[in-house]
Parts: C-alpha cells; structure tokens; sequence
C-alpha cells in the first residue's frame, strides 16, 4: 500500500516535470531572436543608408569610448518574422535586449533603438541602470525626432537623428559618475591609505606604516581588476533591462 | 567588431553541430561551416580554398558540403563536391540558398545554417545512406578563420 501510494507520487511528480519542460518549450514560443551582426548597427529590415549607417557607427563608438554607454540600433522587418512568443514591441524588444545582454554588467547602461518596420513601431529600451527618470526624455526622442521621419517614410534619417537624441539625453546628466562611482572612491582610499602609512612612518609607527602601504596596493590592484572587468574588447557586456525606455507608432 | 569566435555564442554553436552530427547520422557524406572575415572579388575562389585547405576533398565518396559565411562583407557561399553535386537534382543548391539567405537577411544565422544543414542532410541521406562502418572522416566543429595574418 505504501508502496503503490509512492509510485503514484512518483508518476505525478514526473507529470509535473513535463509539464513544466513542455510549458518551458511553448513559452519560449517556435522561433529565435535575431542575433548580433555588429556591436552597434544590425540593420536586418535594410532600411539605413550606408553613410548613415556609418555615421551611427561612428557615434556609439565615440559614446561607448567616453561613457561607457553600450547603445545599438536594430532594425527588423516585423516581429511576426521571428516568431517569438512576443505579441507587442515592448516585450519583444525588452527580451531581445537581455538576450543580447546589451549594456555593462554593472552600471545596466545599455540602450537599443528597436525599429519595426512592417508593424510601423519602433521602442527605446533602456537598459535597469537608468531607472524610469529618462523615460520622458526617451518619448520625446521616439515622437519628436523619429516617428515624424518615419511618417514620411525615411526611416535612415528617423533612426540618425533619434540615435542623435539618445546620445544627447543619456550623456547629459548620468552614467560617468554613476560608472566610475566605484573607482573613484577605490582611488581615494589608495590616497588616503598611502598618507596615513607615511604619517605613520615618520611618527616611528613602521609597522602601522608598512601595514597601510600594503592595504593600499591591494586597493590598487582591485582597481586594476576592476578597470579590466567590464571592458569587453567586443559583444556586449551582459546588461539586462526590465522594460525601461518609451515606444512609439506611426 | 565582433571577433570570428565571438560570432556565435556557445548555446549557438551548439545547435549548429547537433544539426551537422544529426545529418551526418543519416549520411555517409560530410557538411561543415568555415567563418571567414573578408570575402574578396572572386567569393567562390575563396570558397574552394578553404573547401581544399580543410581536406574536404579527401571524402572517399566526395560528399563534403561547406558553408563559408564572410561577416564583414555579409556574404555567404555554399560549396558541395564533384559526388554530390552530380546527383542532387538542378536548382537544388539555389534553393538551400534562399533558404538560408531569407534567415541570414533577418539576422537569424543559427537558424539559417541549421535549416540549410538539414536540407543538404536531406539530400546526402538519399543518395549517400549512412554505411555501417561508416567514419567520421572530417571534425564537425566549425572552422574559424585565423585573424591577424593576410589570407
């Protein structure tokens, strides 16, 4: 009887399991996100031009070389030809932006410019770090700089001048002090640590002395780990988003 | 720029060599990918150097099939040999061609070159059946350019 009433349990735990791999399976839905072509410009619906292409290029290279900042553009076709289980541009776009893992790891610094032609939608996604703070500057950016382009079909010139209006509203107040916060307050212990070993020194405490000298060259090397780590030489450094950003449709 | 190894990620590449060993089960024939940086002019003489450089010529049958993707040019080749070639009926290579180009345009690579293993895996398992002491006669891993030095 105990034996008979385990084996039940058994076979509805193992119901259970294959439930949860099948649900696993059909939630992740038929299709594939699209992957990544190049670190700043996946232009899969063909929509930019190649000088504007170039230009965008050139300018998030720029952005990522001074702030930190990793954004990108993606254009696609529509949503339906990948067929994810995604039914709206937010929650495609948010899944495609953690699947790439856009951003650093630490400062969540990513942006994607998602743009989807066919749908005539196109969403800002930003990536955990900004908070919701940026998301009316981000709207502005979708309605004013590029949907208007976007209504009289010159989608090249709607995705420049937006990437213009993410580089300018994403630079002008956060990120370098939030990406470097870290660093900076590392550095200044190092400092700290380096006068309070000589103080100690002179003050014929050696042995306080030396003892703050080393504590200052393990700071320093856990700022030169530090430097390193979120510096990919390409890819992405695996940022995620929870949905932050504006969308918009024309 | 995305380094030639960073292209796929691992998850990726793996689905690439579970769709070439599950061909590869049903077939005495050989498939494999080589990712190249730049294509030049001639994209099908580059093709045949790698296709000779890999030793896909040494099949007994001559049933290798190579996909060669170009990233920076966004161009990609397919190249069966002289066995497989004869027998696979006309159009065949076009078609596993938009089939591939049609994924690759929406940047599902995976995708693309999974379909387009199982239709060449198709092809080879009807005219090249698996032999039972069948061997393995090329790596199935994907074959990355080496950067750096002029090819």
């Amino acid at each position: 009887m105990k034996q008979r009433l385990l084996s039940r349990a058994a076979i509805l735990y193992l119901t259970v399991i294959c439930a949860i791999f099948s649900s696993a399976i059909i939630a992740r839905g038929q299709g594939s996100y699209p992957e990544p072509a190049d670190d700043y410009v996946n232009d899969f619906a063909q929509v930019l031009n190649a000088p504007d292409a170039e230009q965008i290029r050139t300018m998030f290279k720029n952005l990522e070389y001074q702030t930190g900042i990793e954004a990108v553009v993606v254009t696609i076709p529509s949503i339906n030809a990948y067929q994810t289980a995604d039914a709206s541009i937010e929650s495609f776009t948010t899944n495609l932006f953690n699947t790439w893992g856009i951003g650093h790891k630490r400062a969540n610094n990513g942006v994607l410019i998602l743009v989807s032609v066919e749908d005539r939608k196109c969403r800002i996604e930003l990536g955990a770090g900004y908070g919701s703070a940026y998301d009316a500057a981000m709207k502005q950016v979708v309605d004013g700089l590029m949907v208007p382009y976007f209504k009289t079909g010159d989608y090249s010139r709607g995705i420049l001048e937006g990437a213009r209006g993410v580089i300018e509203n994403t630079t002008k107040k956060i990120s370098w002090f939030a990406f470097y916060k870290w660093h900076i307050i590392i550095g200044v212990l190092i400092i700290v640590c380096i006068f309070a070993g000589i103080s100690c020194i002179r003050s014929g405490n050696t042995g306080w002395g030396w003892a703050f000298f080393g504590i200052a060259a393990m700071l320093f090397l856990f700022l030169l780990k530090l430097l390193t780590m979120g510096k990919s030489s390409s890819g992405f450094g695996g940022g995620s988003s929870f949905g932050g950003g504006a969308s918009g449709s024309w | 720029m995305k380094t030639l190894k960073g292209f796929f990620t691992p998850n990726d590449e793996k689905r690439i060599l579970t769709a070439i060993c599950e061909a590869e089960s049903r077939t005495s024939g050989e498939i494999r990918v080589r990712i190249e940086r730049k294509a030049g002019k001639d994209t099908m003489a580059l093709t045949r150097k790698a296709f000779e450089s890999l030793g896909m010529r040494n099949t007994a049958l001559h049933n290798g099939t190579l996909f060669v993707l170009f990233l920076e040019n966004k161009k990609f080749a397919i190249l069966g040999d002289d066995g497989i070639n004869k027998k696979v009926p006309d159009g065949f290579w076009n078609k596993v061609k938009d089939t591939v180009q049609e994924h690759f345009r929406k940047g599902l690579f995976t995708a693309g070159l999974v379909e387009g293993i199982k239709d060449i895996g198709a092809q080879l398992a009807m005219f090249f059946p698996h032999q039972r002491q069948d061997k393995n006669e090329l790596p199935d891993a994907i074959s990355y350019a080496t950067e750096g030095k002029p090819e």
